[in-house]
């Protein structure tokens, strides 16, 4: 019966139950366990394809497990995704975790709070720099008011929620901006 | 007719990265908790990438006490002890502001350290690996995260075993 293994000496430990101190009899690590009941689970195991059986798209020697709910290609029970009431294969899966594409199996996003934050902030922190070209200020304020307003409710983006606090903060800076723009070109045509 | 029970929100879990990690990387990462699986967000600038660990396929959690916070303790003791002393031995105004500027600055850095406790490895297992979760480096953070973790994991696969694996020796529990 395979054991869990230490995470420092890969030596095996003994669960103590309810996840207690215990020491790892090799290296002396402390260390709490939690035992789920998968670690008992049956392994996965691949059969192989027989006459008149589907098979596999990707592994031709494999018998099929479903269909992919996008494409309709057969899957082996490596390749198939489960979704709960459908499944997909992976390339469907990866496709359908890209960003710009929300949903349950969305790996990647663009969050605008940051981005709304990046626009307002780094401007006034290049202030030195851009000084000279205060006009750049226009645009990124007019920026950060824009992300602000269009993303308002929902800051953190579609997947997961976030408090709109950057948002406010970024609209702040957006105003500083706004100010030191106004006050450079003051200070440009009184000459 | 009975109405479905609402799907309960996605729960953002506490921890952060170190701070050096944090200052090094320009990188963010932080659990949360949806209904079928724990996801472990990174963000870097504007952008945010997910991974999803599966409740119904998590195997095993493993939590182990670190020796990182004693020994951040002992370094930043050792530079503050080591200003102190040549604060104690400047006699130029500047230089001696210097060197309580930096006595300060590993004083600082001491009680921060001292204030989030010890230090812990979380690694969740599952049937492709053991996987760290870096966000739960204090003890503290990572017993207050994984109680609702388990709890979750215990809804979705029921209750976990109690004592595994009955064949090896007992041995001593010690509480550090």
């Amino acid at each position: 019966m395979p054991a869990p293994h230490c995470s420092r000496c890969d030596g095996p430990l003994r669960s103590e139950g309810g996840g207690k101190w215990t020491r790892c009899q090799r290296c002396g690590a402390a260390t709490q366990l939690w035992v789920f009941p998968a670690f008992h689970a049956p392994r996965h195991c691949e059969t192989r394809v027989g006459p008149g059986e589907g098979a596999c798209f990707s592994h031709p020697a494999k018998r099929a497990a479903g269909a992919c709910g996008e494409c309709d290609r057969l899957v082996c029970s490596l390749c198939r995704i489960d979704l709960g009431a459908g499944c997909l294969c992976p390339a469907c899966a990866n496709r359908a975790g890209s960003v710009g594409n929300p949903g349950p199996l969305q790996n990647e996003a663009v969050i605008p709070d940051r981005l709304a934050l990046i626009l307002g902030l780094w401007p006034l922190l290049l202030f030195f720099t851009l000084q000279t070209v205060w006009p750049v200020y226009l645009l990124t304020a007019g920026g950060t008011f824009y992300v602000v307003i269009r993303f308002w409710a929902a800051p953190g983006g579609a997947f997961l929620p976030r408090p709109p606090t950057r948002l406010i903060f970024a609209a702040l800076f957006a105003c500083l901006q706004l100010g030191v723009a106004a006050a450079c070109a003051w200070s440009t045509f009184r000459r | 007719m009975k109405k479905a029970s609402p799907m309960p929100p996605p729960l953002e879990l506490p921890g952060r990265l170190p701070l050096l990690r944090i200052s090094l990387g320009l990188t963010q990462k932080s659990l949360w908790l949806v209904p079928r699986f724990l996801i472990e967000s990174q963000s870097i600038g504007h952008r945010e990438s997910y991974r999803r660990f599966d409740l119904a396929l998590v195997q095993a959690i493993q939590l182990r006490q670190t020796l990182r916070a004693p020994l951040v303790n002992a370094i930043c003791g050792g530079l503050a002890a080591f200003y102190g002393w040549m604060m104690s031995r400047m006699q130029d105004p500047v230089a001696w502001f210097l060197a309580a500027s930096f006595l300060a600055f590993w004083l600082t850095l001491l009680a921060l350290n001292l204030a989030g406790g010890p230090t812990c490895r979380v690694e969740l297992q599952t049937a492709l690996g053991p996987h760290e979760l870096p966000t739960l480096h204090r003890l503290r953070t990572a017993r207050h995260a994984l109680s609702a973790i388990i709890r979750r994991i215990e809804q979705v696969q029921g209750e976990r075993e109690p004592d595994f694996p009955a064949t090896l020796p007992p041995t001593a529990p010690a509480d550090p």
